[in-house]
């Protein structure tokens, strides 16, 4: 394995982030640094009626008291918070881009580079070739565009960015905002509701069966920003919605801080399908710069016969620290955590979720694949608990964890708390490497080790993938291979 | 100034004129150590589910009745062992077995030999470190009583058990320190028991330092059968050389907290560690099983099976974490723990931890909670059976397989004994 | 010894039994056949009394009891032998022992003394050369990891042994090859008696070219369609079921 050809192919073949360009566009900032002056600052850029402000201010006080949490096996330097700025947004005439055509060229040609649609046009026209996919970009700390409002609203669906939604849907945001994950639930969700900058909204009316997929994309361009973003997912009462999430930032020897928070809520007999193809930069080789990626998502099956699936496919960040939860609140509700966590170079991740079995007949499955490279550490962390009214509550978790060289580490941390007699929980885990024997096979069978790599990898992941809408599916298998290149020893 | 003295420093000069050693520097020494560290709170995961808020009372224990615990003696003896009868936290010599006489074999108290031997109280006070979780550790060197001194020569072949027994259940807290060490291809099987049916509430804190050398082989079965109110915590330490083998098996049936904790490190190549057990629990009862086995070193091997079985109010712990050091390549390690709740009230936690840092390894866990089968249990009434007798026969069946790993059939029909014992008045 | 009046049964609400009405005789075989999802397996359950089987009107007296309002327990006591499709499996329940207690749990019931080790080995024995089989089987945990012939075989042994007076046989014959067939129909023929009967559940005529049937009885969507003598049996695995409005596949 180790000739020098192939380290040569491998040389050659590894390194480049591509998404790691730099957009050069007049910005709007806030100063760096953090006090109430600067909560006031972006409640006021965003014209943000009292209550919210409120609900800011009580956060931002909770904060300072707040700890951030040791837990987690993910080793950091101190962060200093006063070194961030916490607004960052295109400078535009107006304070919002009313059309696509009041934005800034520069974001619309980052987006295409980064292959996201924004000209429903063009979409329409079928000249992109991308399918059925609307999409809110979130630029920094701002939502800079919205597609196919017009369509989705003509059925009722509310597709908007959370900015909109405080002002123009204050009564489902008062209702539903911190309603899942409260203010004060951890230091970095009690730092991203002081701060929030934007983020995505979505209201699927009772029955409705959402026609298209809905996406968010995530870009942090600017220096020295963190990014906070905000998104909320209500499904009324027996309606359907497929959610996707891309997250993508330029190569910096800086570290930058992503803290957002994902809230969901399913009422009876809806269902609520996430799934996030995370690629932030993880920094370089050597370790430098990179995404801190500490995320707080949680859906709450609220309703009978509800659903949330998550599915995540996690291969970017110098840091991960994220457990979308579900808690399974209404009789029959079902949860689905669907997890690839792909660690290379001085990656760190620590990943998993938390499934709370509260109502009766409540099932949940969780399907874990970690792979560890370099001298990365990848460590799943999960919770399944079953509180004592949780009759026939189901539980089945496999976490399976593939190592690629002797500097890197697995681990798993699996939680199981029961406490009612009717319940069954299943948990199993693996650890293993890429076999001699299936390299050696595939190599005879000439594949390029790389390429070979790549196929064993996503075979491992197979289940996960199998759950990604098909628009992701796609890259999502080419990422897996691009995150692994130069693995190879 | 008026500053609060630590926890248990006014007992501490009480006790310690009566204990082994008297006002010797190291009992100061582990309990200043004790002292910084205070006992663990509930915050500490490893302790998350065990309180140790009823042990802040009296440390100092109420007289025996000799009588009783001496006939009670005779059910507890395993025929043809050598036998070490510690009533209330002290040897007894005419309870127990001629501790001279077998080849290769060094056996004396800790009692006995603490004040003369430097080498022992370097054991008793270097154990512990820095840890809060090890402030229990701490606590016993500062406090200990008794305990027994095992010594196998190299080669020495022990075919007779060496049974220890804790009797006598006294109402404050027993700190008891066993130092085990086997020579070079040495073999012995050590035996554990605290039994009582006396409802008393006092304390059991017991140390194992267990040294196994190169080839060497020690089987270490546990049974905690205590009264239904007794507290009782074993914390060993293991330190597995190449090729050493080190089997334990542990039955938490007795008290109302019965916490095993075992950690064990391999310090060559070619070891195995093996560690099983067995929680039954009613009433508010507490099985709480806590398991570390470092793979520092390469080509060794682990297998840990625990089974818990809970009724009523009672739960089950089982924190068991299997950490693959860099170097430990080929390692092949698997963990498994299955539970049966039997009521509604009753409490399951499980959390099986791997921690891996090396890539040519097999490292597999499993854990599963759940009830009785309907089916079987309505298969065994077709076939004539009542119900209590087939949920009964449920249960004996489910844990059947963790008896397996102890190889001899009578210390096997021993331990069983006592798992039944428990089986029939639940 | 068994009758069966009007018998209606649900299982999760859905209507499976609906209406079902038998009178089975000492010394008498019954075999009642039929396509699948008619209710078969159904009946043997209720007749069992398990869990999940609800009877929502008719009645059952087993040897003048009211066979409904026993416990599945008592009913095999008192000489209800159900030998199951499926068995299931006991993981660490030795097959000796589980034998043992199911023999002795009859005999106190039948006023008798519980058998010792001794004695209950020496009754095995005596039944196990009558069967022509060996005792291998119940040196395993109960059914675990058995095959489907070694599952099968292993019922008539209990079936044996507990020496019942009904002894209701749900697919007895599913899964056999020819050899273990024989043996097992043997093992049925052997039980055989004045005061004994027989009720086989089964789907295909073969088991009873081996254990002739006095009476065959059709069960279509959850009520006896015909009834007739073993000529019935050969009629229906020439004609199928086509003539109750059944069509299945080949």
């Amino acid at each position: 394995m180790s000739s020098i050809e192939t380290q040569k192919t491998i040389e050659e073949a590894s390194g480049d982030y591509k998404y790691g360009f730099v957009t050069d566009i007049e910005m709007d900032m806030a100063p760096k640094g953090l006090n109430e002056d600067i909560v006031r600052f972006i409640s006021a850029k965003k014209n943000e009626p009292e209550w919210m402000l409120e609900y800011r201010l009580k956060a931002y006080r909770a904060w300072l008291k707040a700890e951030d949490p040791e837990w987690a096996r993910v080793d950091y330097p101190e962060i200093d918070f006063q070194d961030i700025h916490y607004y960052a947004a295109p400078k535009t005439d107006a304070d919002n881009p009313k059309s696509l055509d009041e934005i800034d060229p520069d974001i619309l040609a980052t987006y295409e580079k980064l292959g996201i649609p924004l000209r429903e046009q063009e979409v329409l026209a079928g000249i992109v070739g991308s399918p059925n996919v609307a999409v809110d970009a979130v630029f920094d700390s701002v939502s800079v565009a919205t597609t196919y409002k017009a369509k989705l609203e003509e059925i009722g669906v509310i597709f908007c960015s959370f900015s909109e939604a405080v002002l123009e849907h204050p009564e489902l945001i008062k209702k539903y905002l911190g309603s899942v994950v409260p203010a004060g639930d951890n230091f970095y969700a009690t730092l991203n509701a002081a701060v929030f900058s934007d983020g995505t909204f979505v209201y699927i009316p009772k029955g409705v069966r959402c026609p298209m997929e809905l996406s968010t994309y995530f870009r942090i361009n600017t220096a020295n920003t963190g990014q906070f973003e905000r998104t909320l997912i209500i499904a009324d009462e027996g309606s359907h919605v497929s959610y996707l999430e891309g997250c993508t930032a330029p190569m910096r020897d800086e570290n930058q801080l992503h803290a957002a928070v994902v809230e969901l809520i399913a009422l009876d007999d809806a269902e609520i399908k996430y799934s996030t193809v995370q690629n932030w930069y993880p920094g370089n080789k050597d370790g430098v710069g990179g995404i801190y990626n500490f995320v707080t998502k949680r859906g709450v099956c609220r309703g009978k016969n509800s659903k949330i699936s998550w599915t995540q496919v996690e291969t970017g960040s110098a840091i991960t620290w994220k457990y979308p939860s579900c808690i399974l609140q209404g009789d029959g509700s079902v949860g689905e955590f669907y997890s690839v966590a792909i660690t290379n170079n001085y990656q760190q991740a620590d990943t998993g979720t938390k499934m709370i079995h509260i109502g009766k007949n409540t099932t949940s499955k969780i399907i874990s694949k970690g792979i560890s490279a370099g001298f990365a550490q990848n460590t799943y962390r999960g919770m399944v608990k079953i509180m004592p009214g949780a009759e026939n509550a189901r539980n089945f978790t496999q976490c399976d964890s593939l190592l690629m060289g002797d500097q890197c580490g697995a681990h798993t941390v699996p939680y199981i708390e029961v406490r009612n007699p009717t319940a069954q929980v299943e948990h199993e885990a693996t650890t293993s490497k890429i076999s001699e024997d299936q390299m050696f096979y595939c190599l005879q069978r000439g594949l390029e080790p790389e390429e070979a790599i790549s196929m064993i990898v996503n075979g491992f992941c197979r289940e996960v993938m199998q759950q990604l809408p098909m628009e992701f599916a796609v890259e999502a298998q080419k990422l897996l291979g691009i995150s692994l290149e130069g693995s190879v020893g | 100034m008026n500053v609060e003295s630590p926890l248990f420093a006014e007992q501490f000069e009480a006790m310690k004129p009566s204990l082994p050693g008297g006002d010797a520097s190291w009992r100061q020494m582990a309990f200043d150590r004790f002292a910084a560290l205070g006992l663990p709170s509930r915050k500490r995961e490893a302790w998350r589910h065990t309180s140790l808020s009823a042990l802040k009372g009296d440390l100092t224990g109420q007289p025996l009745d000799m009588e009783g615990i001496t006939s009670a003696l005779e059910n507890q003896k395993i025929v043809g062992a050598l036998h070490l009868v510690f009533v209330g936290g002290h040897f007894v010599p005419e309870l127990s077995s001629a501790l001279d006489g077998v080849d290769g074999l060094t056996l004396r108290t800790l009692g006995s030999s603490v004040e003369d031997e430097d080498a022992l109280v370097d054991q008793i006070v270097l154990n512990g470190g820095e840890n809060p979780d090890e402030a229990l550790v701490a606590l016993n060197g500062a406090l200990v009583s008794d305990g027994a001194v095992i010594k196998l020569a190299d080669g020495a072949q022990m075919k007779q058990p060496i049974q220890l027994i804790y009797a006598g259940n006294p109402t404050g807290l027993v700190n008891i320190r066993n130092i085990i060490s086997l020579g070079k291809g040495a073999t012995a099987t050590l035996v554990e028991i605290a039994q009582d049916a006396t409802a008393t509430n006092g304390w059991l804190n017991i140390v194992n330092q267990i040294d196994v050398e190169d080839g060497a082989r020690l089987d270490h079965l546990r049974v905690m059968a205590d009264g239904a109110d007794a507290n009782h915590i074993s914390q060993s330490r293991v330190s597995l050389a190449a090729d050493a083998r080190y089997e334990s098996f542990a039955l938490l049936s007795g008290g109302a907290l019965a916490r095993h904790e075992v950690q064990a490190v391999f310090t060559g190549t070619g070891g195995h560690c093996g560690l099983s057990g067995i929680g039954l629990g009613a009433g508010k009862a507490v099985r709480d099983v806590i398991t570390h086995i470092d793979h520092a070193l390469p080509d060794c091997t682990s297998a840990q099976i625990f089974k818990n079985v809970m009724d009523d109010h009672a739960s089950s712990v089982f924190q068991g974490k299997v950490t693959v050091q860099q170097d430990a390549q080929r390692t092949d390690a698997i963990q498994s723990n299955h539970n049966i709740l039997l009521a509604r009230t009753a409490t399951a936690n499980s959390k099986p931890e791997l921690v891996i840092f090396a890539d040519d390894v097999k490292c597999a866990h499993g854990a599963t909670v759940g009830e009785l089968d309907a089916n079987q249990l309505f298969y065994m009434r077709t076939r004539g059976l009542d119900e209590a007798t087939a949920r009964q026969l449920l249960v004996e069946g489910f844990i059947a397989d963790v008896f397996d790993v102890i190889e001899d059939p009578a210390l096997r029909d021993y331990v069983r004994a006592h798992a039944s014992a428990w089986l029939g008045v639940s | 010894m068994l009758e069966i009046k009007n018998i209606h049964a649900t299982v999760g609400g859905n209507a499976i039994l609906k209406g079902i009405n038998l009178t089975v005789n000492g010394g008498e075989v019954h075999a009642i056949m039929g396509p699948n999802g008619a209710g078969k397996s159904t009946l043997g359950n209720v007749l069992a009394g398990r869990d999940g089987y609800d009877v929502t009107a008719g009645s059952v007296t087993y040897r003048g009891q009211d066979l409904l309002d026993m416990a599945p327990d008592a009913r095999a006591r008192d000489g209800l032998f159900m030998g199951f499709q499926y068995p299931v499996e006991l993981p660490g329940v030795n097959g000796m022992t589980f034998l043992r207690m199911a023999a002795n749990a009859v005999r106190g019931h039948r006023g008798l003394e519980p058998l010792d080790g001794m004695d209950f080995l020496k009754l095995l024995k005596t039944k196990m050369a009558e069967l022509e089989m060996d005792d291998a089987l119940l040196k395993r945990s109960v059914n675990v990891g058995f095959s489907g012939g070694e599952k099968k075989r292993n019922e008539i042994i209990q079936m044996a042994i507990m020496d019942p007076h009904l002894m209701i046989l749900d697919e007895t014959d599913s899964g056999l090859d020819i050899d273990a067939l024989k043996l097992v129909s043997q093992g049925i023929n052997l039980m055989r008696g004045e005061d004994k009967a027989i009720v086989m559940i089964t789907h295909y005529q073969r088991l009873l070219d081996y254990v002739k049937p006095d009476f065959v009885h059709v069960l279509v969507d959850g009520r006896f369609v015909d009834s007739g003598g073993p000529e019935l049996a050969l009629k229906l695995e020439r004609e199928g079921y086509a003539a109750y409005g059944v069509h299945e596949a080949a």
